[in-house]
């Protein structure tokens, strides 16, 4: 798709390509991208299924039985898997764009990107490890 | 006043380069009324300021000083540089430099925050600002970015200058062609400052990018102003074979080393002093350019150097400076080795051989950059004030667009506010500039010639290295001058192919070609002319310097188009510092 | 052993034909050439009328930028080697108007790159009496890396936004402008947080990342425009909750 106007002397008629809308799909790095984009979908899905819960636990004993027999079914559970990646790839693509923002500077010396993602990685973990230590220990 | 037209302004700039920009900059704050528009063939940041590498010459450091800096630029030309021009040049310089500073150059700079310097051939002091190996990057930047914030500065980006349009020997303006439409324009002004840079492109093996095809400097030739010192071509002792890229003189002042095949450092058996591990200035590989590519022609003659499958080269050799000192210092050099010659200058010698970089000759300007048609000026590589002599001393052209640029720009200024009203025959004159390239170029015609604009070109290239080349003698130059004549003739009747009207880059090659051309003639007929040796200028059948018959400046005058020009001389202004023997080592 | 290669060029010449088409040609597969090489061996021995800009032929004046296969290259520092067998695609940069073969249209971006200021403001003016400016290897360092851009316009081929959006200013502007902001001797960041904050500013940058992979002298615009991100909004806030005046400051 090329938009353009018609030619006169001394009037130059540019064509300007228009991007297809299957632009993401060329190359590695857009659909990446999209897939990034993308991720924001399923994160906000499973805002709305926490809601859902709190609003089962609220209801009564009866409500959080059948709420969580759903979230139990084969659906549910696919679901949750392919939303558990997609965090995942988020973090992970969040993590690795972080050095490009933070300029950090010790001893005069600028902390090299490997270590900001370590750090960022490290520190994840441990919030995961603390969140998953509270909720299964009762 | 009566205005002529749109297209109308007082001082009008030729070129967008470091010396065009910095007199749009010296036009503006002159005086923030006139109005100052730069006309140029690529945007400004393309123009070859760009490739500039090593560094800008400036007296900053206490231990250092003006009559050395002085002496070393009038010794490095050979004497034959007018020692006024010299003596301001000099004096200017730290302050143009700072103000480079204060606009915001990123120069390298010492642990404690002043700027820092390094050496340079044929400088006996520390004295090269330097902004890593992209100093002309970052001065062509800084310029053209300071040069937005300047209101009044109008461009007219990728506008061809055709003509320049004179009145009764006063400037009028030029005729341009617009890239884009293929429209000839007429812009009237005042006065018009010709920086459109060196003609290094008449020369096949040439470190100039491919813009350097000296527009300006044909343009004020056509008009009747005389080219000085002409025969003065400058070869870089180092160029990548091949692409002809600039391997920077920096690589030396850091302690390079220049190895023939035997990996003995050969510039020793050349008067150019003893060979020492660390550089020291004014000897071996900080002699100066002329007399290091001389070395190198002389070697090659010896069959010391290394046969290469584009031509002969010798090693510059800077694995002992280390991988961090490179990097620190020569960034761009290890970028540019890795890139076009798949070398690492880390672990391998770089091979390098003499390469044609500048044109110490050009438009014959005052010290204020003014021409003898009133109302021209010219600054940068298109000029010849002359402060280069028969030598250039690298890091001087730098700061010379910048001194140079500014001075043209005050005094175009100023002549532009005094001058009266355009001519009644301005138009008249567009016409029949307009005509000629409609003509010659534009026109169908029906005397189709076999000859295409790369084979005459190619030809140019051949006679220019073989008959005007490092060394010259009678007869080489006699061949050359003879098909040069018949070139000029035969460009005239090469069909181009390309009949459109947008952005037609095959005829703006035609007329870039018969510019080379006008100016080969001028460079081979100076050289023919001077029977002797100076600088760069070396006739085999004349090895003296004669003082005495040519201590003065060449100068070109036009004759008719197609015949040679005629050669006359003015004296070299000799203030302070009487002609002496050169000497270096 | 291959001799040579085919080079296949995307033309355009209005007064002929209203509409682009590819044209291939057969160059010799020399060592050592660059595709920019090839496009001039083009010229002068196949084919007078096609036009491209080129100029240093050395990677710093920025002219000679095309989608060499599909992806944003400068044509002299791309070798026909690396494409073997052929053949090898050259169109003009995406996401510009084209006004002729490989010659792109690039006011636009010129008038961005004035609008983002991108001159020294100092606090205040100096004379050259006064002397240098005071600056450390580490407060040059702190910006040096955003001054190399050659504005050779890979990085708006590269990216989707500025195809997609056309009053985006762009990487090399942004980054141009942070290679101010990051200066020590520069005190206009105020200045230029009005144009950076605005329509079509910093924020406009979806973070795709392309503009620094495709950039040729590695100035990493990304990082200049997420740099600027978390400054910008740091002033989106001070601007929102403090009286005019002390934002301003």
């Amino acid at each position: 798709m090329e938009s353009q106007t018609t030619y006169k002397r001394f009037r130059p008629a540019p064509y300007t390509p228009k991007m297809q809308l299957s632009w993401w799909w060329q190359k590695p790095t857009y659909f990446a991208y999209i897939m990034r984009e993308l991720t924001a979908v399923f994160v906000a899905a499973y805002a709305v299924i926490l809601l859902l819960t709190l609003r089962a636990l609220s209801a009564g004993e009866a409500a959080w039985e059948a709420w969580t027999t759903t979230l139990q079914s084969p659906l549910s559970i696919g679901f949750h898997v392919v939303a558990l990646l997609f965090a995942v790839y988020h973090s992970i693509t969040w993590f690795m764009a972080a050095p490009t923002a933070i300029v950090l500077n010790v001893k005069g010396k600028p902390v090299p990107a490997k270590t900001l993602i370590l750090a960022h990685v490290v520190i994840w973990i441990v919030c995961s490890a603390a969140i998953a230590g509270i909720l299964l220990t009762r | 006043m009566t205005r002529y037209g749109p297209d109308e302004c007082d001082v009008l700039i030729v070129g967008g380069g470091g010396a065009g920009l910095r007199a749009a900059i010296a036009v503006a704050e002159t005086d923030p009324t006139l109005r100052v528009a730069v006309a140029s063939k690529v945007y400004p940041m393309r123009s070859h300021t760009v490739s500039a590498e090593g560094g800008s010459a400036g007296v900053i450091k206490s231990n250092d000083s003006i009559e050395e800096h002085i002496y070393d630029t009038i010794s490095g030309g050979d004497w034959l540089c007018d020692q006024d021009a010299v003596e301001a040049f000099v004096n200017e310089a730290p302050k143009e430099l700072l103000r480079m500073e204060h606009w915001g150059c990123p120069w390298s700079r010492e642990p404690d925050g002043q700027v820092a310097v390094r050496s340079f051939g044929g400088m006996k002091n520390k004295r090269t600002w330097y902004a890593a190996d992209k100093t002309g990057f970052h001065m062509l930047h800084t310029l053209f970015q300071t040069s937005l914030k300047y209101e009044p500065v109008k461009r007219y980006d990728e506008y061809f200058v055709t003509s320049l349009l004179v009145d009764d020997g006063r400037c009028q303006g030029v005729l341009a062609l617009e890239m884009a439409t293929g429209q000839l324009h007429t812009i009237a002004a005042k006065s018009v400052i010709l920086c459109t840079g060196g003609f290094g492109k008449a020369f096949p093996f040439t470190t100039n990018a491919n813009i350097k095809t000296g527009d300006g400097v044909a343009l004020a030739y056509r008009a009747g102003v005389a080219l000085k010192d002409m025969e003065f071509v400058q070869y870089h002792p180092t160029g990548l074979p091949f692409t002809g890229i600039l391997i920077t003189e920096a690589t030396r002042a850091e302690g390079g080393f220049l190895l023939n095949k035997d990996d003995y450092r050969y510039l020793q058996d050349y008067n150019l002093g003893e060979p020492k591990p660390e550089p020291v200035l004014r000897t071996m590989e900080l002699g100066p350019r002329d007399r290091l590519s001389q070395a190198f022609e002389q070697e090659r003659l010896k069959g010391r150097t290394i046969k290469g499958p584009y031509g002969d080269y010798v090693h510059l050799d800077l694995r002992h400076l280390g991988e961090q000192h490179i990097n620190e210092r020569l960034p761009m050099v290890r970028e540019l080795c890795l890139k076009y010659e798949k070398i690492d200058p880390v672990t391998e010698c770089i091979p390098v051989r003499p390469v044609v970089h500048y044109t110490m000759g050009g438009i014959h300007t005052d010290i204020m950059g003014a021409t003898n048609v009133a109302g021209v000026y010219a600054a940068g590589e298109a000029a010849c004030v002359s402060i280069n002599g028969a030598n250039r001393l690298g890091s001087n052209s730098l700061t010379e667009l910048l001194v140079f640029g500014a001075r043209a720009g005050q005094a175009a200024a100023a002549y532009a506010k005094e001058s009266p009203d355009f001519s009644p025959r301005l138009q008249a004159l567009a016409d029949d500039a307009a005509q000629d390239i409609e003509k010659t170029w534009i026109a169908p015609r029906s005397k189709r010639s076999k000859d295409t604009i790369a084979g005459i070109r190619k030809e140019l290239h051949n006679q220019m290295e073989n008959g005007a080349g490092i060394y010259r003698d009678a007869k080489s130059l006699q061949t050359a001058r003879e098909t040069v004549l018949e070139l000029q003739e035969r460009a005239q009747h090469v069909a181009l192919q390309d009949t459109s009207y947008t952005f037609n880059t095959e005829l703006t090659a035609a007329i870039e070609l018969r510019n080379l051309l006008e100016l080969s003639s001028a460079i081979i007929e100076s050289a023919l002319q001077r029977t002797e040796s100076r600088g760069s200028h070396q006739r085999t059948d004349h090895p003296k310097r004669d003082d005495e018959k040519f201590m003065a400046h060449s100068l070109a005058y036009r004759t008719e188009y197609g015949t040679a020009p005629r050669i006359e001389y003015a004296p070299v202004t000799i203030t302070r510092w009487p002609p002496k023997e050169r000497v270096y080592g | 052993m291959q001799k040579t290669i085919t080079i296949q060029v995307k033309r355009y010449i209005p007064e002929k034909q209203p509409t682009p088409f590819y044209q291939d040609y057969e160059v010799p597969l020399e060592t050592k050439w660059g595709v920019l090489d090839a496009l001039t061996y083009i010229k002068d021995e196949l084919d007078g009328t096609l036009a491209f800009r080129w100029s240093c032929h050395m990677g710093v004046c920025g002219s000679c930028g095309m989608m060499v296969n599909g992806q944003p290259a400068l044509t002299c520092a791309t070798f026909l080697e690396e494409y073997l067998p052929g053949p090898i695609c050259i169109e003009p940069l995406d996401h510009f108007p084209v006004i002729r073969d490989l010659v792109i249209d690039t006011d636009a971006f010129m008038g961005k790159l004035k609008y983002v200021k991108p001159w020294l403001i100092p606090a205040e003016e100096r004379s050259v009496d006064d002397g240098e400016n005071r600056q450390t290897p580490a407060e040059l360092a702190a910006f040096k890396q955003y001054t190399l851009c050659i504005n050779c316009l890979l990085c708006y081929s590269a990216c989707p936004v500025v195809g997609l959006n056309e009053d985006f200013l762009g990487p090399a502007a942004i980054a141009l402008a942070q290679r101010y902001n990051y200066d020590s001797r520069d005190a206009g960041q105020t200045q230029r947080h009005d144009v950076l904050l605005d329509h079509g500013g910093a924020f406009d940058c979806t973070l795709i990342g392309e503009c620094s992979r495709a950039c040729p002298k590695h100035v990493d615009p990304t990082g200049a425009i997420q740099r600027y991100k978390a400054d910008g909004a740091m002033e989106f806030w001070k601007r929102l909750l403090l009286p005019r005046g002390a934002a301003k400051r």
